[in-house]
């Protein structure tokens, strides 16, 4: 995996307004991010400072109303939502608070799904592989509703680092565990991190773990406090 | 496509598609055993309504045929009988009695039998040919008027001839002056040595052609180009006017029964395919994320409904072919009729309705979830936009219609072998206006009440108007309680903007009345007058005839 120290992701004057009866909402203003490949960084704030918005629009979920998004060298809103799509599909992953597995799938057919939506011949080995990895080669036929809040995330963890992506978005990824379940959870990220040297970028209200990223962008109001 | 199987293998096995899958089953098992059923009954009704003209076709002359038509007939490739009919004495010992003759060759009727037993009162049975040469069959009262029981003779004209048999049955007869007379059934071969039609005889002549509808129709069209003055082409809705009505009624009962198959089957499945849709956003928000684009997500989900279409058609045709025997079983007694053998073309109408009801009615829904924002897995309240929900059944109603319509031109064209045209036009008529008032009652109604099939999406949380009531300590009402539009996302154009004033949670129609304090009064009728307590106890009030008037 490339390790060097180029930018992964920049983002410039990222700002986001929505209409909220007859005023306007910011919800976020003038932020300017950039994040070098290989790095760990956590966004910290308040609820509703923005944080999960912020992460959507760096993501490519979301469209911010003014502003630019580059990931891997691509103008993230310059291409369409099916562009933005495929971007995703090979470059980023992505964990979420609530999991989002798919409840009609077992754990192996959801870490394959991604795979298979790429178009990956192997994708069932790889899935195999990744979550004996994550511990969970025993549980491969278990759908999420027999799994605990741990080993779902667990499941969700295999399906983000299945396609080997440059850049992992994490939306609070312990938010729903407990403190064992979470720091399990929190040291295989870290585990996988560096194993596939991905790009991290997690929002969280968790200053401790947010200490264990490489950096904090702390976000007040909308705005960046302190990098 | 294999991964749109892996898919419908995996939705199937976590039950996610058992309810429209047996929905699509049964509406197509429904629509198929109707629909055979229908259809055989249909053709015993014309095969059995051909019997009563006892062809399919028959040209009728006040003089003899030229002779190119007879022979224009068995060109054709068609089957032809001939017939000449004349009231006579027929004459046996002392008696005599007016009968009406009829004189067949050896192959009449070519559709239906007569039927004829071997003396009076004993069993009869079908007649496999016409009287032979030399003799007669004549009916139960030619019998008695003449004290001729069979085996004996009857003279008619020049000629004698021995009675074979006692006519009990002749389809063709209808009810006119001419045919009141006992009828007389002997060889057409006999006709000229009775001497009894000579010039200006009152004589009917009749050629018979049955086939192949479509050599039917094409002779009908050359002869009727040729008929000279007292010649006239007969068919069952000239020749058998009074039959025509109860075919038409008895198709368009049919018909009816099989629309309603459909329309309760677009139902099922607009519902079932509501509930896959809700149970699969956040899947398809998840997809949206790994990489899936909108067209593959339409391939994906489109591929799986077209494989869940072909197994559910597949098998829901099987069971409607089962179950048309069980329906002919037990109508059986009532229709008291032997059904001709299945044809395969309802198995194909029913799988093809099938398929255009499940594309029709889940394809707008299944594109609609292609546009289920990536965003949403964050923010669960993200929907897709709905569309106009009109336009989202508007494809199920065109196809539906669109089966309609084709359906009733597979009957028009096949009505045209058995002269029933306009029976097709008027099930097509009643079909598409019925479907029509049926959308219009129960769907549109429904979604003016909020518990509409267009509903495609979870409501979306209450505005924040009513959150503000709820948090303010207001108990919310039974009233309120109902799903409320989200003044940031998009919701369905079904609910009508007039409903929903500005902070208002619920349509003002659904609002009840205030209800009156226990002990007051209520008034259920309001006179004109202001002064009701001068009236005295039971009379009418002032005002009450006006209003009677009024109403």
């Amino acid at each position: 995996m490339d390790n060097s120290k180029k930018t992964i992701l920049s983002a410039r004057g990222i700002g986001k307004t929505v209409k909220s009866g007859s005023s306007d909402l910011v919800i976020l203003r003038e932020i300017d991010l950039s994040v070098t490949a290989g790095d760990a960084v956590a966004v910290v704030g308040a609820s509703g400072s923005g944080k999960s918005t912020l992460l959507a629009i760096l993501a490519g979920l979301d469209t911010p109303s003014i502003g630019s998004v580059e990931v891997d060298g691509a103008d993230l809103f310059g291409l369409d939502e099916d562009q933005r799509a495929e971007l995703r599909g090979k470059s980023v992953g992505f964990v979420f608070q609530s999991f989002q597995l798919l409840p009609s799938l077992s754990a192996l057919e959801n870490v394959m799904l991604p795979l298979e939506l790429a178009g990956r011949a192997d994708a069932e080995a790889m899935s195999r592989e990744i979550l004996a990895r994550v511990g969970l080669g025993e549980r491969l036929s278990h759908y999420p509703k027999h799994l605990s809040g741990g080993e779902q995330q667990r499941v969700a963890l295999a399906r983000a680092f299945s396609v080997r992506p440059k850049l992992l978005f994490a939306d609070e990824p312990t938010g729903s565990l407990d403190a064992a379940a979470g720091s399990g959870v929190i040291d295989l990220i870290f585990e996988l991190n560096r194993s596939y040297g991905t790009t991290l970028v997690m929002v969280t209200h968790d200053e401790n773990l947010a200490q264990r990223c490489g950096r904090i962008v702390r976000l007040v109001a909308g705005q960046i406090a302190g990098k | 496509m294999k991964q749109s199987l892996q898919m419908l293998l995996r939705d199937w096995r976590a039950g996610e598609l058992r309810v429209l899958a047996m929905a699509l089953v049964v509406a197509v098992a429904s629509i198929t055993s109707v629909a055979f059923f229908a259809d055989r009954v249909g053709r015993a009704l014309v095969r059995d309504a051909h019997q009563l003209l006892g062809a399919d076709l028959v040209l009728v002359s006040d003089h003899a045929w030229q002779p190119g038509i007879a022979q224009e007939i068995a060109n054709r490739g068609l089957n032809s009988a001939r017939a000449t009919t004349f009231i006579s004495m027929a004459i046996a010992g002392e008696n005599s009695v007016l009968a009406g003759v009829k004189a067949v060759s050896g192959n009449y009727p070519l559709r239906g039998r007569l039927r004829i037993a071997p003396a009076v009162n004993a069993p009869d049975g079908p007649a496999l040919a016409g009287p032979r040469p030399g003799t007669v069959w004549i009916e139960e009262r030619l019998v008695t008027a003449l004290s001729a029981p069979v085996g004996s003779r009857i003279k008619l004209g020049a000629s004698s001839f021995e009675i074979a048999a006692i006519l009990t049955l002749e389809p063709e007869r209808g009810a006119n002056f001419f045919n009141i007379a006992p009828r007389l059934f002997m060889n057409v071969d006999d006709v000229a040595a009775t001497g009894l039609v000579q010039t200006g005889s009152r004589v009917w002549h009749y050629l018979y052609a049955a086939g192949a509808p479509e050599k039917i129709v094409a002779l009908e069209a050359w002869a009727k180009g040729r008929m000279a003055r007292g010649q006239r082409v007969e068919n069952l809705e000239s020749g058998r006017p009074e039959v025509r009505g109860a075919i038409e009624r008895a198709q368009r009962f049919l018909g009816l029964t099989a629309l309603l198959a459909a329309i309760l089957a677009g139902v099922a499945i607009a519902l079932g395919t509501r509930r896959f849709v809700e149970r699969h956003l956040d899947g398809c928000a998840v997809m949206r994320c790994f990489g899936a684009t909108q067209n593959r997500l339409l391939l994906l989900f489109g591929g799986e409904f077209v494989l869940l279409g072909l197994a559910g058609c597949a098998l829901g045709t099987v069971i409607g072919f089962v179950a048309q025997f069980f329906i002919a079983e037990i109508l059986g007694g009532l229709l008291r009729a032997d059904l001709p053998a299945v044809s395969m073309l309802p198995a194909l109408q029913g799988f093809l309705v099938g398929l255009v009801l499940l594309l029709g009615f889940a394809l707008p829904p299944l594109v609609q979830l292609k546009n289920v924002p990536a965003v949403r897995v964050i923010r669960r309240e993200s929907g897709a936009t709905s569309g106009s929900a009109f336009a989202v059944y508007a494809a199920g109603l065109v196809s539906l219609s669109g089966l309609l319509i084709w359906h009733g031109r597979c009957r028009a064209g096949r009505d045209r072998g058995g002269r029933f045209r306009r029976g097709g036009r008027v099930v097509r008529g009643d079909s598409l206006v019925g479907f029509a008032l049926f959308l219009r009652e129960f769907l549109f109604k429904k979604d003016r009440k909020e518990k509409s099939l267009f509903a495609l999406w979870p409501r979306q949380p209450a505005p924040a108007c009513a959150r503000q009531r709820d948090s303010g300590g207001e108990p919310r009402s039974r009233a309120h309680r109902g799903p409320a539009p989200d003044v940031h996302a998009q919701r369905p154009r079904g609910c009508l903007a007039a409903q929903f004033p500005a902070g208002c949670a619920q349509p003002l129609s659904a609002r009840r009345p205030a209800r009156p304090a226990r002990g007051s009064e209520v008034l259920l009728y309001q006179p004109r007058h202001r002064d009701p307590g001068a009236q005295p106890h039971g009379a009418r009030p002032p005002g009450f005839r006006e209003q009677q008037e009024d109403r």
